[in-house]
């Protein structure tokens, strides 16, 4: 899934190391999910919307609407 | 509870940042990398044939030297993760990392991993050489045993330092390496079956086991975007 976590991470100044040590994860999932090879679970996804300020889909670009 | 009407903090156009490694110095290390492991690999095979050849494992066939190298290459990539594990700096040269801080942050779980990987290339090695040098069954077994231990331990106690990603990895290698040897043992067996090919041995199931497992760790990597110079 697209997403612009890299764009949020550089806007806060913050490298791979740090986001990933903010989040309890490693460096390896953040760059997986910010060049689009992993999609995060739901609560790491949530976590960090947290961190961030901002909503799920602002970071994460769905296409998908649902049939009229 | 997501509130979806939260102002965002809008991100900058992105710059790339002193964090991100130059191409150049990405380059140089996967070139080191492949030398590295050219030579390391290259090495331990010639060294592994001119022992065959001089008989000092007694008569293998090629069951037995096919499960030497598929025990080999489970050594001698553990033993380049211990060099990481011991020297971070110096494993950072060739391991697929951004830094040696990143090995040293996950040091444990490397240390699991080259454990597991050694374990199971001497268990294979082991269950490969036991007959041709006569080694006693029983002490054979009790070795085999005490392998397999380790690489249970070292895999258990590292489910609890892996991250989602690893734990997602971990489920799409054992899944990948299923079909593989679905595939590669099925195909054998029912060539066999038919009368086309020789069945197969005990020990080219547990070859086969090994080598699965191996080349879907790699492939499951590779889907992830795991094996991209960073």
């Amino acid at each position: 899934m697209e997403n612009r976590l890299k764009q949020f991470r550089e806007s806060s100044g913050w490298s791979q190391g740090e986001l990933a040590r903010r989040l309890g994860v490693s460096r390896q999932t953040i760059n997986a999910v910010e060049t689009d090879k992993y999609d995060p679970s739901l609560p790491l996804a949530l976590r960090m919307a947290k961190l961030f300020a901002c909503s799920v889909p602002e970071i994460f670009i769905d296409t998908w609407e649902p049939e009229q | 509870m997501i509130d979806t009407h939260e102002t965002a903090r809008r991100p900058a156009g992105g710059t790339h940042g002193a964090q991100v490694r130059p191409a150049r110095r990405k380059t140089t290390k996967v070139i080191v990398s492949l030398i590295a492991g050219g030579l390391a690999g290259g090495l331990a095979t010639g060294v592994l044939l001119a022992f065959v050849d001089r008989g000092l494992f007694g008569q293998l066939d090629a069951h037995h030297e096919v499960a030497m190298l598929v025990a080999l290459v489970y050594v001698v990539t553990g033993l380049f993760v211990a060099i990481g594990v011991a020297r971070p700096a110096i494993g950072a040269r060739f391991l697929n990392v951004e830094d040696a801080e990143e090995i040293a942050e996950h040091r444990r779980m490397h240390a699991y991993s080259c454990i597991g990987m050694i374990a199971i290339g001497l268990l294979l090695a082991l269950a490969a050489l036991a007959r041709p040098l006569a080694i006693d069954p029983a002490i054979a077994l009790a070795g085999c045993a005490a392998l397999m231990t380790a690489f249970i331990a070292a895999s258990w106690r590292q489910r609890r330092l892996i991250d989602e990603l690893l734990a997602a990895l971990s489920r799409e290698t054992a899944a990948l390496a299923f079909y593989l040897l679905a595939l590669a043992g099925g195909s054998w067996s029912l060539l066999a079956v038919l009368g086309y090919a020789p069945a197969p041995i005990p020990l080219d199931w547990l070859t086969m086991i090994a080598a699965t497992l191996l080349l879907a760790a790699f492939g499951a990597s590779f889907a992830r975007g795991m094996l991209t110079p960073r």
